[in-house]
């Protein structure tokens, strides 16, 4: 009689969290105003994981908060208004969890797979998988720059990315009041290929001036894993390796730019040119208050619909050459790329492009210390 | 038991009944010991100073005031959680969800310090640490009802927690402390006077402390160190306190979380090695069946050591988030436990249960974090990092493993 009531305890304990969770979306759903028919696109969701047309496979929840926060709900909102059935599933990091969801989507019969890969070798794995079964492939987000690749390619141009990092910051290195600025280039994870793209941008902006002897790059160092609490040890090291001597900062996403800003502050400095990416609360909360010069903003609405519109019309056997006329070559082969282009946001349009988009809000933003930034509302 | 006091005990009988040892008889003890194995903290300082060496020879800014700070403040998360962890290895079990439990902390925390909830700094920390020790006792309360392994529950608490951290933060990715005084646990830095304040305080606490321990031992006829040694180890303490609050105060002064690392560090070497409590930590780690016979309630000792073990994960998370003026998603992940956990063991807590010093989690900090720092300096790629730190860390359990041989073989352990 004891044990059978731990049993159930353990089971109850077991459900409470599921349960849980299924209050959550909801919740979430009422939050954000685009989601108007959140409680139906959930139950389509769960009811059609077998056999789904069109599989999407999100890398993890911990390094981005976009794939569960924003693509998730993007893709349901597409692929609802398509009728189509599809899965989402969300692989956690794990690249052999990813490569068992490939196989099982495939098992349950979809004809494509929208793929944000964890690495080349593991998603080149999936893709030659999906190749064998007849099964096509998206590269969503990521390159697959092993193997011979997707079928396509959606992304932000991501080289467009840092080099819009470099352009915004140039400007304001060249007006600092130091003969040759010094330079840092915090990069993102070195196992990441986009991390290697927004390097190849701001790079390419910088290397002239490095090798004209205007600027002097001080440290060029990936953070592993984007984890911010090392990206904070690396930086501060690179500050006491320069003395405190730096002027300038590319740093490869809004997370970084925050350790950043931590370490300038504890150092007692002060604010610095400095890039970021991803639009977060935090990053635009310190371009209002001056710490950070600028965000890339990628409107991941955009990058969703762009991906599911490309997903239905190979389900379709549609000719994908009319959505888009560019290409990018992965090592192998030319992949037809559906390219979008990212948004810098400064101080000046901040109101114009993440609050207009609704992507951000005034009411998460304005909040404490920084409402005193914040333009009337 | 105090290991020390245990062996002045144990060879008083091998030597004589009572009285204060000759400064020759004491060293003969010292090198006996390390001889047997029982290495102290000695090759930990060797290997500092080699680190020390190394990383000066490549970059000459490694010893530098700036980084000494650097280090203090940059070792401050590890050693508050390997402290906790200490406690877990003393019993001879391990707490893989330290790392997680700690981001529950500080995601905790940061939430109810948003201006949107208003909580005063206090009330949120208190109510995130009491929300980890609640979650180490379940913890621990799973491990004893069931006879479960401590590694097996611990695990599905990593999972759990880190998933516990995801849901919280949400769709947010970040959530920014803006409150002063917690972010200024770990980045404000007390003025000159106060630094030289506190240097005085703990030079007094621990030669009064030091001497106090001395007279007592002697007025009860216990074999006591010369006073030659008493004064010298107090003199170099004074040297070490000194010189590190002069040179913190040459750049920017001592930070305030280096006291509170000092503040834990004397409270938990308290709790270890001078209460009945930690004694029976000692006791149910060296021989659990033996510690049961002798009365002691068992699972009640193991279930507090998984307590504290998550309170002092879950300060630890506070004062990383009070670091990084933020909490986001990747919170309690990367290299997070591993450094804390090898640290401890570093520190020469040995895995096998019943032998090591709360002293051990902050020489082990140091040692994880010099080398983190060193290589930082000389911005060596992620790989060689993970290469380094792993050989540090099996050369540490190398060195555990055959100490304790070599303790066995001279029948000490």
């Amino acid at each position: 009689m004891k044990r059978t009531g731990w049993i159930l305890l353990i089971f109850v304990l077991l459900f409470l969290p599921i349960a849980c969770a299924e209050g959550n979306t909801n919740v979430s759903g009422s939050i954000t105003s685009q989601t108007d028919a959140q409680p139906d696109v959930n139950k389509t969701a769960i009811s059609d994981a077998a056999g789904a047309e069109i599989a999407v496979l999100l890398p993890d929840s911990a390094t981005s908060a976009r794939w569960e926060g924003d693509d998730r709900r993007y893709f349901e909102q597409a692929f609802t208004a398509f009728g189509i059935t599809y899965s989402i599933v969300n692989a956690e990091g794990d690249a052999r969890a990813q490569q068992t969801q490939a196989e099982q989507a495939i098992t349950n019969g979809a004809k494509v797979i929208l793929l944000v890969n964890l690495d080349s070798g593991s998603g080149a794995a999936i893709i030659a998988q999906a190749r064998e079964a007849g099964v096509k492939v998206i590269d969503y987000d990521r390159l697959t720059i092993e193997g011979p690749g997707a079928d396509v390619y959606v992304s932000f141009d991501n080289v467009t990315v840092g080099r819009l990092m470099g352009e915004t910051l140039t400007p304001l290195i060249d007006a600092l009041p130091v003969a040759t600025p010094r330079i840092v280039q915090l990069n993102g994870a070195t196992t990441d290929n986009n991390a290697t793209l927004y390097r190849t941008g701001y790079f390419s902006v910088a290397a002239p001036r490095y090798q004209a002897g205007e600027w002097e790059l001080v440290d060029d160092q990936a953070v592993p894993e984007w984890d911010n609490q090392q990206a904070l040890i690396i930086f501060e090291q690179i500050l006491t390796a320069a003395n405190g001597n730096v002027n300038a900062v590319f740093a490869a996403n809004d997370g970084i730019a925050s350790s950043v800003i931590s370490a300038l502050k504890s150092q007692g400095l002060g604010p610095l040119p400095l890039s970021g990416q991803d639009a977060t609360a935090g990053g635009i909360q310190n371009i209002l208050a001056g710490w950070q010069s600028m965000t890339v903003y990628k409107p991941i609405r955009l990058e969703a619909e762009a991906a599911a519109q490309a997903a239905v019309a190979l389900l379709r056997n549609e000719d994908i050459s009319t959505l888009t006329a560019d290409t990018v070559n992965n090592g192998q082969n030319d992949i037809p790329f559906i390219k979008l282009t990212p948004i810098v946001v400064t101080q000046d349009n901040i109101a114009e492009t993440v609050i207009a988009d609704g992507f951000r809000t005034w009411e998460e933003i304005c909040v404490g210390e920084f409402a005193q930034y914040c333009p009337e509302h | 038991m105090n290991q020390t006091s245990n062996r002045e005990i144990a060879e008083s009988h091998y030597h004589r009944n009572s009285a204060t040892l000759s400064l020759s008889e004491y060293i003969g003890n010292y090198w006996e010991r390390i001889r047997t194995g029982d290495l102290g903290s000695f090759h930990i300082i060797l290997g500092l100073l080699v680190i020390a060496i190394i990383f000066q020879t490549e970059n000459s800014n490694y010893l530098t005031p700036r980084n000494l700070v650097n280090l203090i403040v940059q070792m401050a998360g590890y050693t508050t959680i390997a402290i906790g962890v200490v406690y877990v290895l003393l019993l001879g079990e391990i707490d893989l969800s330290v790392g997680y439990v700690s981001a529950v902390a500080a995601v905790f925390m940061a939430l109810r310090l948003r201006p949107q909830e208003g909580w005063p700094w206090y009330a949120a920390i208190a109510v995130a640490l009491a929300v980890v020790a609640f979650i180490g006792i379940i913890q621990g309360l799973i491990i004893t009802r069931f006879r479960l392994p401590s590694f097996v529950v611990t695990l599905a608490g990593l999972l759990i927690w880190n998933g516990v951290v995801l849901i919280l933060i949400g769709g947010n990715g970040t959530v920014i402390i803006q409150d002063q005084i917690v972010i200024s646990i770990a980045n404000y830095f007390l003025p000159e006077m106060w630094g030289w304040a506190v240097a005085i305080v703990y030079i007094a606490w621990y030669a009064f402390g030091r001497i106090n321990r001395w007279r007592d031992r002697r007025q009860r006829g216990m074999t006591t160190t010369p006073v030659v040694i008493v004064f010298a180890q107090v003199l170099l303490l004074a040297i070490l306190t000194i010189t590190t609050v002069y040179v913190a105060n040459i750049d920017r002064g001592v930070p305030v979380v280096g006291i509170i690392m000092l503040v834990m560090f004397a409270l938990h070497t308290f709790l270890a090695e001078h209460t009945r409590f930690g004694r029976y930590v000692y006791a149910v780690g060296g021989n659990i069946e033996s510690a049961r016979r002798a009365g002691i309630d068992v699972n009640y000792i193991r279930v507090r050591v998984f307590m504290i073990s998550s309170l002092m994960a879950g300060v630890g998370g506070i004062v990383l988030a009070s670091r990084l003026r933020s909490v986001d998603t990747a919170a309690g992940g990367g290299n997070l436990l591993l450094n804390s956990i090898a640290a401890a063991v570093i520190g020469g807590t040995s895995l096998f249960g019943g032998s090591g010093k709360v002293t051990s989690a902050f020489l082990g900090a140091l040692v994880i974090t010099s080398v983190e720092n060193g290589m930082g300096l000389l911005g060596l790629s992620p790989g060689v990092k993970f290469v380094v730190t792993g050989l540090v860390l099996l050369a540490a359990v190398l060195i555990d493993a055959i100490t304790r041989r070599g303790r066995v073989h001279s029948g000490v352990a």
